[in-house]
């Protein structure tokens, strides 16, 4: 990285090459006036305000700050009369551009106060005549046209940083506007509210509507979090008047680098809901549980009463402490959840194994785990590679993933580089948005990845294009794995799959051909019968093209929450200990000897089947952490049905959800933003929040919660600080190795390993000292990789005359998981307020459905209604809906049905027929 | 936890007319799915159907896998799209309203006979054909290069004596632009300017209606000089009677294999003065809104689609043959240019006869340009003259009896050389300000002392509030992105003095 020197204004300066003159100037702490740059990442220079000109030694014109790198030896006058004279006249210009009505309302915004700073005459040029009221019909963000200055860095906002393209500058002369689509309002357009344009235009003419309004709240202080919405792990700030999150904005975090998407911009009434959880709550009496209902909300308060802490927590306890000592720990079961802390999923799970006793705990990971082939591969349970390090990949594979819905930040990043010149391989049923920008698309039959894959692995072994070095130094099983894709030529994975053998053959080459290739998949992989040979078919076709280990060349299988990670990594699980540590003998030593007590036997009830369980009344005692299954498990009825038969359920969460309307105690939890504590992303790097807001009437924190029944229990002194917690668990998390709070508190954010070599030692060998990002140069933690064979499962429910169409399930950008915080965010609510079943429009049609009419879905399972919508991006015989929407719990209709690995739930294929009302 | 929301179910897209899709289609098939094929497939539906539709306008943005933004900048930045505006524009229905037209035809006449690069003037030949131009020698240059690679430095050498300047009306030379682009290396671009946007300006027009194969053989020694293997000739889509011809002549080179691993493709402009600008050409070229890019970098640095990119105005490609030894033919007026000292002006206005006027030196003063117009208008006085377009300069009466050297001498720019008459009766400053709004409407909107600007000073212009411009005048100049916004300060500043005197 070389430095240059320069001069600005009579300061010395020197800056990194490539740094422009209005940052270094910046930097220098100079107050050079600009408008239309951000210097965030993914901002290009717009350089069409001209309000930042400056002069320049030896050049006869003067230049754009904003725009012109520091060169060396280059001598910058900002001040002198010339560019003050023509700054000044070029702000009067611009002020005319705004209406007094719109200046009047927006007073404070950086336009304004530029005004002031180079001391023009805003009304020399006169003002533009009031056309418009704001444009209020987007539930978030107000557009007043006659606010707009032109600048165009809301457009550089859409196009170039977030890549969603809606806003255009269209037009040109003095008609040039800001439009979104082909000149829709913002309501109509595809704008998918990322509120970036709002976040940086300097007038005001796009605005939060919390910020829009007559009287907005006086800010009393402002603090940043991480988003708990998804894995990107996005930092934001949240601005606070009279204790309630006014406004959100992107903070600088290592994921998102000031951006947020639709959940971290508008997801943040919930803290402050009125159905947030304040008191404990106790199951009254005359309230018995009934598997017929179905209640939702504030319903369910009904069924209890307020109880204090210390009675709520004796009674919680004591359900379990009589079943354990009457029936042994087996017969309880301890769900957590994934959008908890480090600190909570460790403590969780040492509670489990130590005070209950029981060995059957997991997580909502579970229900979407698409890392479990991955580390039977590797050996390593997290991300070779962060999702940053496609800027250096010539191709990335794309599975099953939708990550402009799903982790709209991380695809935001994916997107930049697509369009700087990565190649993009899209593998995935639904035609998302993301189709518009691969170089192929591979639009595929669901269910038929394996096809797929194994043609476009034949493809590379038969054409010797695979990397014949790296598979016999690195990998074991390609003999079997040649065997094993024998039959699928191109024309026969054409004929199943729906995709030309022509595309498969060319997307194969251009995987194996690249310097560098990544591979993505996400629960389109994973959430099938079949899901754990998805994957493991794309990390073979991967390991034999050598695409890990540099620069731009990995497997991230994109995960769901937003501390998935983390959960993982503490052990909340029932196969591992803390640090994916086997249950063998020698490491329950290690631990038994760490929290001086025996730990259950062998590995415990997975998510699912300890519902399963339940309703075979096995397990008879549940505590359940911030997890939802009556809303997220597969099979809704049977869930709730087993819910019922519970002889003592203990939820904790911050609100009442489905699942607690069969709870026996309530107690009420701190969410993320009211809290200290540390998760860890997608990308391994751990951040550490702190609170924003006091938690609401008598919520605590939950780890805080469990060591409290555990000391009921028995076992006390569980974890005493976040600090202590975070040590201890850093202490036997061997990819940990090295961090402790207080270098995450001096650091705010830490990428793990950080010591790649030494991270794994004590568990295998063969970890390798390469590159921190990309890991596995030299070798796998497993020494060589391994390609499993498959299990050859097919869907179980394919469709036939009765249920003739296929249900897959997913997510809206809008909401997350079961809806229980998004649902009561007012603007996520009010963008998408009811489910919806995508039908595709060939079918829409020759059904005679109507967006006017409700339907009637049907599976063997169960029935919902839903309003039906066109949508020609699904392929014919497929329909489509979203699980967050508690009115049509799409979960009413799944299967359950588990893939015999990863025990994750075939959501994504069940057939189902459609009845018009 | 019932929602209070209610959120209408999204709309489907419109759907093309089975006409407009088979319209795309056979508009994809040629000019291919990427983004540079998005202005021509716009201007292959507008001229099937009269203009794009909505859903013409997606179906196109869907198969060049842009968004609908995107594709709707380039379709609003283009007026020549007519998106959303069905019904069949054709030539000679669109009045320029450039100062020429309306003085001649009032404000509202709607008399639609004077038009856009069309100022009254049929047209003047029939183009030389592809044999003839061969019987007189055409080609030949292109075919020696082809043969004998060695005899590229000489005919460089030739250029660079021929001292030859651009014809835009800048005047950067020739062989220096050709210096920075061989410097730069890669795989470079030549463009033919034809965008011919300045008002009553028909130079080009003149040229490419009598010998499109001369500029076409210009063009065809200047890539190989140059290593270049694409040609792109950017045409003013108003001058749609030349569109044909030079598909015809570009087609005619490529049957005879003149230059067969050389590429020339016909691409027609948005229909905007600022489309002529090199680097909003070349934006446009690639897909974008005709928007100018700023300099540095040079296109002769990173043009087209980064690469090192030639653009040179028609007329300079067609004087450029004197360099290699082509001569003037009695019958072929325009090979008059072969003559470096001869000037084409292009003469409109209170003339009778408006049409191009060949001049040779500097010698005469401009008021013999009247004679070869025909003489004035019936019952006008000449009053005075507009010099070199829309940001030119308004020269009084008197001045137009002094010999043309001598004003140039005095800082006179000829520009492109139109010359706009007007009369004693015509009022100067309502000339100005047609002149300044024509600037305030062909801009292209990005940057704001032109955008704005140019508004304002047409506004003053046409309210006779002339004071406190002078800063205006200076910041336009002083801090536009491109030639058109600092031109349009330099003219206000100019014209400040002449009609503050007039008052
Ligand atoms: C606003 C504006 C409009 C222009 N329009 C044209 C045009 O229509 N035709 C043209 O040849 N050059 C036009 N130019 C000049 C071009 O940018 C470029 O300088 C020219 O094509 C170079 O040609 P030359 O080297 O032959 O002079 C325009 C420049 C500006 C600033
Ligand atoms: S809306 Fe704001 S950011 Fe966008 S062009 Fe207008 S003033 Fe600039
Ligand atoms: S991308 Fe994920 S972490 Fe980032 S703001 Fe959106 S939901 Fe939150
Ligand atoms: S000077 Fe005018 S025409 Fe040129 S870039 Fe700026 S706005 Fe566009
Ligand atoms: S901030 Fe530099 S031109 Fe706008």
């Amino acid at each position: 990285m070389s430095v240059v020197t320069a001069v600005i204004d009579g300061i010395s300066i020197s800056a990194k090459k490539g740094t422009s003159v209005l940052r270094a100037a910046q930097a220098a702490g100079l107050n050079l006036p600009y408008l239309c740059a951000c210097e965030r990442e993914g901002y290009k220079p717009i350089a069409a305000c001209r309000t930042c000109l400056v002069e320049v030694g030896g050049r006869d014109e003067l230049v754009p700050a904003c725009r012109q790198p520091v060169e060396h030896d280059m001598v910058v006058y900002s001040e002198s009369e010339r560019a003050v004279q023509t700054r000044r006249v070029v702000v009067e210009l611009l002020s005319s551009e705004m209406s007094a009505e719109a200046v009047h309302r927006h007073s404070e915004s950086r336009f304004q106060k530029l005004i002031s700073r180079v001391e023009a005459d805003a009304t020399r040029f006169g003002r533009r005549a009031d056309t418009a009221e704001p444009d209020r019909r987007h539930p978030g963000i107000v557009v007043d046209s006659d606010a707009c200055i032109r600048c165009g860095l809301c457009r550089s906002a859409c196009q170039d940083v977030q890549v969603n393209s809606v806003i255009a500058l269209a037009g040109h002369g003095d008609g040039i506007h800001v439009t979104f689509d082909t000149g829709k309002t913002m309501a109509e357009s595809n704008c998918v509210t990322c509120g970036e344009c709002a976040q940086v235009c300097p007038t005001g003419a796009i605005k939060q509507a919390a910020l829009a309004t007559d009287t907005p709240a006086k800010i009393d202080h402002s603090s940043e979090t991480v988003c708990p919405f998804c894995s990107v792990g996005c930092r934001v700030n949240l601005n606070i008047a009279n204790d309630r999150v006014v406004y959100a904005e992107g903070a600088d975090g290592p994921a998102n680098h000031g951006r947020l998407c639709v959940k971290g911009r508008f997801g943040f009434d919930y803290l402050r809901h009125p159905d947030r959880l304040t008191v404990p709550l106790i199951r009254r009496d005359d309230a018995p549980k009934d598997p017929s209902h179905n209640l939702h909300g504030a319903d369910i308060l009904k069924l209890f009463r307020p109880a204090t802490w210390d009675e709520a927590l004796d009674r919680a306890a004591t359900g379990f402490r009589e079943l354990r000592d009457s029936l042994g720990g087996d017969s309880l079961a301890v769900l957590g959840s994934a959008k908890g802390s480090n600190e909570d999923a460790y403590i969780l799970q040492k509670a489990a194994r130590t005070a209950f006793r029981t060995a059957h705990i997991d997580h909502c990971t579970r229900l979407c785990s698409s890392v479990p082939p991955l580390a039977e591969a590797t050996g390593f349970s997290a991300v070779t590679i962060p999702i940053e390090q496609i800027a250096f990949a010539d191709v990335a594979l794309m599975v099953g993933s939708n990550p402009d819905v799903n982790h709209p930040v991380g695809a935001s990043v994916i997107k930049n580089a697509v369009r700087h010149g990565t190649k993009l391989i899209l593998v995935d049923p639904y035609q998302q948005s993301l189709s518009r920008l691969a170089t192929h698309y591979l639009q595929l039959s669901p269910g038929t990845d394996v096809a797929l894959l194994s043609a476009m692995t034949r493809v590379v072994t038969s054409e010797g294009l695979y990397d014949a070095d790296f598979v016999r130094q690195r990998l074991e099983g390609f003999d079997e794995l040649l065997e094993r894709i024998e039959p699928y030529t191109p024309d026969v994975a054409a004929a199943v799959c729906g995709v030309s053998a022509e595309t498969i053959v060319q997307a194969a080459r251009l995987f194996a051909k690249a310097s560098a290739a990544m591979c993505f998949w996400g629960m389109g992989a994973s959430q099938h019968v079949h899901g754990a040979d998805n994957i493991r078919a794309v990390i073979a076709f991967a390991l034999v093209c050598g695409q890990v280990g540099r620069p731009g060349a990995g497997l991230h299988p994109l995960r769901g929450q937003n501390n998935v990670q983390g959960s993982c990594d503490a052990g909340l699980g029932p196969s591992y200990l803390p640090g994916y540590r086997p249950i063998v003998e020698e490491q329950r030593a290690l631990f038994e000897g760490l929290w001086g007590t025996s730990l259950p036997e062998g590995p415990g009830l997975s998510t699912i089947e300890i519902m399963n369980a339940a309703r075979a009344r096995r397990v008879k005692g549940l505590y359940v952490v911030g997890g939802n299954p009556s809303m997220a498990n597969p099979d809704l009825a049977a869930t709730r049905e087993a819910l019922a038969k519970l002889d003592h359920l203990v939820v904790q969460d911050i609100f009442p959800t489905e699942t607690a309307a069969f709870a026996d105690v309530i107690l009420p939890a701190a969410a993320l933003a009211e809290r200290s504590g540390t998760v860890t992303n997608t990308d391994r790097i751990v951040q550490l929040v702190e609170p924003v807001l006091p938690p609401p009437g008598q919520a605590r924190e939950d780890w805080t919660i469990t060591s409290s029944i555990a000391e009921r229990l028995g076992v006390s002194s569980l974890g005493h600080t976040h600090e202590s917690i975070f040590d201890e668990m850093a202490s036997v998390v061997p990819v940990l190795n090295g961090l402790s709070w207080s270098k995450l508190k001096a650091e705010r954010h830490v990428r793990y390993p950080i010591h790649p070599a030494e991270a794994m030692t004590d568990v295998s060998s063969g970890f390798d000292a390469g590159l921190q990002d990309s890991l596995f140069a030299e070798a796998f933690p497993c020494g060589k990789a391994r390609i499993s064979p498959l299990h050859g499962l097919q869907p179980i429910e394919p469709p036939d005359a009765e249920f003739p169409l296929i249900l897959v399930t997913g997510r809206v950008r809008e909401h997350w998981h079961t809806g229980s915080m998004t649902r009561r965010a007012d603007v996520l609510d009010a963008l998408a307020p009811e489910a919806l079943v995508h039908v595709n429009s060939a079918d829409f049609d020759r059904l005679g459905l109507s967006a006017e009419q409700m339907v009637s879905v049907e599976t063997r399972r169960g029935v919902i209604s839903a309003r039906p919508v066109a949508d020609e991006k699904l392929q014919a015989g497929v329909i489509w809906m979203a699980m967050s929407f508690v009115e049509s719990a799409v979960n009413e209709l799944t299967i359950n049905k588990l893939d015999n690995y990863t025990r994750v739930p075939e959501y994504k294929f069940c057939s189902a027929r459609i009845v018009s009302a | 936890m019932a929602t209070k929301h209610n959120r209408p179910a999204p709309k489907r897209q419109p759907q093309p007319t089975p006409a407009e899709i088979i319209t795309v289609e056979e508009a994809v098939a040629r000019l291919g799915t990427s983004r540079d094929a998005l202005l021509e497939t716009l201007l292959n539906i507008r001229d099937a159907h009269g203009g794009v539709s909505e859903a013409a306008l997606l179906y196109v943005a869907r198969l060049l896998r842009l968004s609908p933004a995107e594709a709707y900048e380039v379709a609003t930045a283009s007026p020549a799209v007519n998106y959303e505006v069905t019904s069949r524009r054709q030539a000679g229905d669109v009045c320029c309203d450039s100062v020429v037209c309306v003085m001649l035809r009032g404000t509202d006449s709607g008399d639609h006979a004077f038009c856009k690069g069309h100022c009254r003037i049929a047209a003047t030949s029939q183009p030389r054909s592809f044999d003839a131009f061969r019987k007189a020698g055409g080609y030949t240059t292109v075919e020696q290069l082809l043969m004998f690679p060695a005899s590229r430095e000489e005919i460089l050498d030739r250029v660079a004596n021929s001292r030859i300047v651009g014809r835009a009306g800048v005047g950067y030379p020739v062989y220096q632009k050709w210096q920075n682009l061989m410097a730069a290396g890669g795989d470079p671009v030549v463009i033919v300017n034809a965008n011919e946007g300045e008002i009553a300006t028909f130079k080009d027009r003149t040229i490419l209606e009598s010998d499109p194969h001369a500029v076409l053989e210009a063009a065809l020694v200047a890539a190989l000089i140059t290593g270049a293997r694409t040609i792109f000739f950017y045409l003013k889509d108003d001058y749609s009677h030349l569109h044909p011809v030079l598909l015809n002549a570009i087609d005619a080179v490529a049957r005879a294999a003149i230059a067969p691993d050389i590429c020339i493709h016909l691409r027609r402009s948005g229909g905007a003065y600022i489309c002529g600008e090199e680097t909003a050409l070349i934006s446009s070229l690639e897909g974008y809104p005709a928007r100018p890019r700023e300099r540095p970098p040079f296109p002769t640095d990173h043009g087209y689609m980064g690469r090192p990119t030639l653009v040179h105005n028609v007329e300079t490609f067609y004087r450029l043959r004197a360099a290699w030894g082509a001569r003037m033919e009695p019958d072929i007026a325009v090979s008059g240019l072969l003559d470096p000292t001869a000037t084409l002006f292009s003469v409109s206005g209170r003339v009778r006869r408006p049409g191009p006027v060949l001049v040779s030196g500097m010698q005469q003063p401009l008021a013999t340009l009247l004679d070869a117009a025909g003489g004035l208008e019936d019952g006008h006085e000449l009053g005075g003259m507009v010099i070199g377009g829309s940001a030119g300069t308004i020269i009084r009466s008197h001045q137009c009896f002094v010999r043309l050297a001598d004003l140039i001498a005095n800082g006179l720019r000829l520009g492109t050389g139109s010359v706009i008459v007007f009369g004693a009766n015509d009022d100067k400053r309502w000339i100005a300000a047609q002149m300044a709004s024509f600037l305030a409407r062909e801009n292209c909107g990005q940057c704001s002392p032109c955008r704005i600007g140019s508004q304002m000073s047409a506004r003053a212009l046409a309210d006779g509030q002339l004071d406190g411009l002078d800063d205006l005048a200076s910041a336009m100049s002083e801090a536009s992105i491109c030639g058109l916004g600092k031109s349009a300060g330099r003219f206000l500043a100019g014209v400040l003095p002449l009609l503050r005197e007039n008052h």
